[in-house]
């Protein structure tokens, strides 16, 4: 039993030890207290290739996202904070220094306050695994109310077995939505104020169509200093890869 | 001769019946007289006075009557009223519309007739002509006679009656105020005078004018209210003036005083004004009482006008806000001692002879010398003679000394030039805040309060919780679409056996939690027997008396008891026997609940 818990422990210690995440990030932490947001992005940067838990990764992203700012890198910021909304969909204060970012930069606001709009948020406000366990809770709970209906009868299991069946309609789709994007490899445009996309990856060709600063797209292909995105609308084009931000972090 | 005599009868009487036949097939002889209707796809126009002479302010009315056979008049047929120099005719009502259909035998004729009343007043002496009323129909023109009316001045009316229209000004500048007064009566000698009619043109209709909401006789004032009408309809409260001596005749005095607001520029007229005044009596049908003028006069005021002149446009400020007239403004506060941020509230009153509801109240959020303040907004109250408005302000700092002075930009009408307004400063005392950063003034973002990031998440990490790994997508999806699959699995299973909701499911599902109560409530033998048996009927689903002396082997070999054990059965028969024992030799005494619930449960386990 001894042996048991020592093993536990040091399971549950071993990432820590092995990587030193925490002494990383206060490192950052500090770095950005005395201003020097270049060391601290350094810091927290290296971080993300650590095994972090969303809401870890998250709040590194996040304190990525102000030392950008704080560099005068508002596109870059606007970027990090649209990654660790994809970590955790409910960090509000990302959501707010997004918008004050968008504000700022002179963008349009992503949350125009419509129907629509609040559909989007709802379905996009968990993660892939908070959705998926809430999708089996719900089960669960359908899984009671059928076995009561099916033993039992009566109107009053049918009802629950109703409500349940209901419960779990609505919770599927946070969790299709998870599932779709999940595989997704979503870039931002961060270039000020827009980034044009060419046929090929070159240069001296016409621009094609253009990502406004905060655009996501779609990652389909990737060459040395340029990536293939397909925009919303279904078009793909070349974009230069420091125009853009990489949200899967 | 008897032949010729029969002959003659027969004439005679022939001819008898072939006069009321005649008599009868033409109904239309022995009908009165119709009006003789136009020929076909005629149109006949007439046209009459209803009065050919008239006093000066009284009116008639011509009546035009369009005649028709299968022509319908066009919607306006009338057109355009011919113009009489010194008669004012129209506008015209109507039409009244009627239908007149004859039958001469097979043959019928519908005739339409459109009545219309044009109203005509004159407003001169004179004799009039008035041209005939030209009618278009059916591609052709038809019209009526001339007609002739003739106004006589009413010397006697003009003698005895006293009527002075006058305004406060001849001339005024667009957006000031002017009075329009009314001042009529009769000679005090006509006692028996009891009711009075104003001719006014400029009553509810007079253009380029808004018409001020005053109240009117002022209050003190002698009110005299009935017995006066406007226009020949509408009554109106008049005051009563002192008495008047004019052509040495003493008049009652009455009057009446309009209010109005030019809105632009140009000459406003006002046409002639009548006063009729008399005496009327109540007369008409039983069913239509109405009041007759038994003796009446007329006295004429001549047209005037006021002229409107547009504001000048030299020298007119950038903040100027409509404000016309003599006004003068002063300035109150709810409180002089207050704190960094506390409410004031500023209220400015404007009094005197203007346009006091039309012009906008300046705006302290615009102004430079309430920098020091914060306004919240502002609440307003309009009257014909004051204007009150409250500005809701709050110092945003201690070094505020003072409310300034609020400016009013207005074009003195007396001195014929823009003038500025002022309330007077009103000094405060503002204290600061013990422990509060100083609130950002109006419109000074930059400095004190601004919106910034919200700070780095400083954490350590994993205080944000251990990340729990996503079950796979195929594992939800099978949990998904399972969960429905057993769901149909099991209830086919479970209906097999019936359905588990059914009536006799649930009384034998709550069998045992019934036996438990009623061997707890029991308190004979007789009474845990009953229990028992009810109980055993529920698990059986038979009914309630199925189970009272029955043999159990002999239901054991029928029904086979739910394959229950011999053991079982044997000591559910002594139950019985010791229960049925001990109520029918009256003996005995109870089983107890404890052990007929385990003998139960033993039975339940069993599959019972």
């Amino acid at each position: 039993m001894r042996h048991l818990t020592l093993l536990l422990t040091l399971l549950f210690l071993l990432p820590g030890l092995a990587f030193g995440a925490p002494d990383a990030f206060d490192d950052g932490v500090a770095a950005f207290r005395r201003g020097d947001y270049a060391e601290a992005s350094e810091l927290w940067t290296e971080l993300l290739g650590d095994p972090l838990s969303d809401a870890d990764r998250a709040r590194v992203l996040y304190n990525l996202g102000n030392a950008a700012w704080r560099s005068d890198a508002g596109g870059e910021a606007l970027g990090w904070y649209g990654a660790a909304l994809r970590c955790a969909p409910r960090h509000e204060e990302a959501r707010a220094n997004a918008a004050f970012v968008r504000e700022e930069l002179g963008l349009a606001p992503l949350e125009t306050g419509d129907l629509r709009g609040a559909f989007r948020r709802l379905a996009e406000s968990r993660t892939r695994s908070e959705a998926a366990w809430t999708v089996l809770a719900a089960a669960l709970i359908l899984l009671i109310a059928l076995l009561g209906e099916a033993l039992r009868g009566g109107p009053l299991w049918r009802g629950f077995a109703l409500a349940a069946a209901a419960a779990l309609l609505i919770v599927l789709v946070p969790w299709i939505q998870a599932e779709r994007t999940s595989d997704r490899d979503l870039w931002m445009a961060v270039a000020d104020p827009r980034s044009s996309l060419r046929s090929e990856p070159r240069g001296n060709l016409p621009a094609i169509d253009a990502l406004d600063a905060g655009d996501v797209a779609e990652r389909i292909d990737e060459l040395p200093g340029w990536v293939r995105l397909e925009t919303r609308g279904g078009l793909r084009g070349w974009v230069p890869e420091d125009e853009v931000f990489r949200l899967r972090r | 001769m008897l032949s010729r005599l029969i002959s003659t009868r027969f004439t005679l009487a022939t001819l008898l019946v072939l006069a009321l036949c005649a008599a009868f097939a033409s109904p239309g002889r022995s009908r009165p007289a119709a009006p003789r209707a136009p020929q076909a796809g005629e149109v006949r126009v007439t046209a009459a006075l209803s009065s050919g002479v008239l006093k000066l302010g009284d009116r008639t009315s011509i009546v035009v009557v369009i005649e028709s056979e299968g022509q319908i008049p066009e919607a306006n047929p009338l057109g355009d009223l011919p113009e009489v120099d010194g008669l004012k005719l129209g506008p015209p009502s109507g039409p009244s519309r009627t239908r007149y259909e004859q039958r001469f035998g097979r043959r019928s004729t519908i005739t339409v007739t459109d009545q219309w009343i044009i109203p005509v007043r004159p407003l001169r002496a004179g004799e009039f002509e008035i041209p005939p009323f030209r009618i278009r129909a059916g591609g052709k023109t038809y019209e009526s006679r001339s007609l002739v009316l003739k106004a006589v001045e009413d010397m006697t009316g003009q003698e005895l009656g006293l009527l002075e229209v006058s305004a406060s000004s001849s001339t005024v500048v667009e957006g000031l105020p002017f009075s329009i007064e009314v001042r009529f009566g009769w000679d005090e000698g006509l006692r028996d005078v009891n009711f009075a009619d104003l001719s006014l043109g400029f009553w509810n209709g007079l253009p380029g004018v808004i018409e001020l909401d005053r109240e009117f006789p002022a209050p003190g004032a002698k009110r005299i209210e009935g017995g006066v009408t406007i226009n020949g309809g509408e009554g109106v409260v008049v005051e009563e003036m002192p008495a008047v001596e004019l052509r040495g005749r003493r008049f009652r005095q009455l009057r009446l005083v309009r209010s109005f607001v030019p809105t632009r520029a140009g000459r406003i007229d006002f046409s002639e004004t009548f006063l009729n005044f008399g005496r009327a009596e109540e007369g008409g049908s039983f069913f239509n009482r109405r009041l007759e003028k038994v003796k009446d006069y007329y006295v004429r005021a001549p047209r005037f006008y006021v002229e409107v002149e547009p504001l000048p446009e030299e020298g007119q400020p950038y903040d100027f806000t409509g404000a016309v007239g003599s006004i003068a403004a002063k300035a109150s506060v709810d409180a002089r001692d207050v704190d960094v941020g506390d409410s004031i509230k500023l209220t400015v009153e404007w009094s005197g002879s203007g346009n006091l509801e039309f012009f906008d109240a300046p705006d302290p959020a615009r102004m430079e010398a309430f920098e020091g303040f914060r306004v919240y907004g502002r609440t307003e109250e309009k009257s014909f003679e004051r204007r009150t408005t409250v500005y809701d302000l709050a110092p945003m700092s201690d070094e505020v000394g003072e409310i300034p002075p609020v400016p009013l930009r207005v074009y003195d009408s007396e001195r014929g030039e823009y003038i500025t307004i002022a309330t007077e400063a009103i000094p405060i005392r503002v204290r600061p805040l013990a422990t509060a950063v100083e609130l950002d003034a109006e419109g000074d973002d930059d400095e004190g309060l601004a919106r910034d990031l919200h700070d780095i998440d400083t954490r350590a990490l994993g205080s944000g919780g251990t990340g729990r790994r996503a079950p796979g997508p195929r594992a939800v999806t099978a949990v998904v679409f399972g969960v429905p699959i057993l769901w149909v699995l099991l209830r086919t299973w479970a209906r097999r056996r019936g359905d588990p909701s059914a009536p006799l499911e649930r009384r034998r599902r709550g069998a045992r939690r019934k036996l438990a109560r009623a061997l707890g409530q029991a308190g004979t033998p007789e009474e845990e027997l009953r229990a028992l048996h009810a109980f055993l009927a529920e698990r059986t689903r038979e009914p309630d008396h199925a189970w009272v002396g029955r043999d159990l082997e002999q239901a054991e070999r029928r029904n086979g008891t739910s394959g229950s054990a011999p053991g079982d059965l044997g000591e559910l028969r002594t139950l019985l026997e010791r229960l049925e024992a001990a109520v029918w030799t009256g003996r005995g005494e109870r089983v107890g609940r404890d052990e007929v619930l385990a003998v139960a449960d033993r039975l339940m386990g069993a599959g019972l």
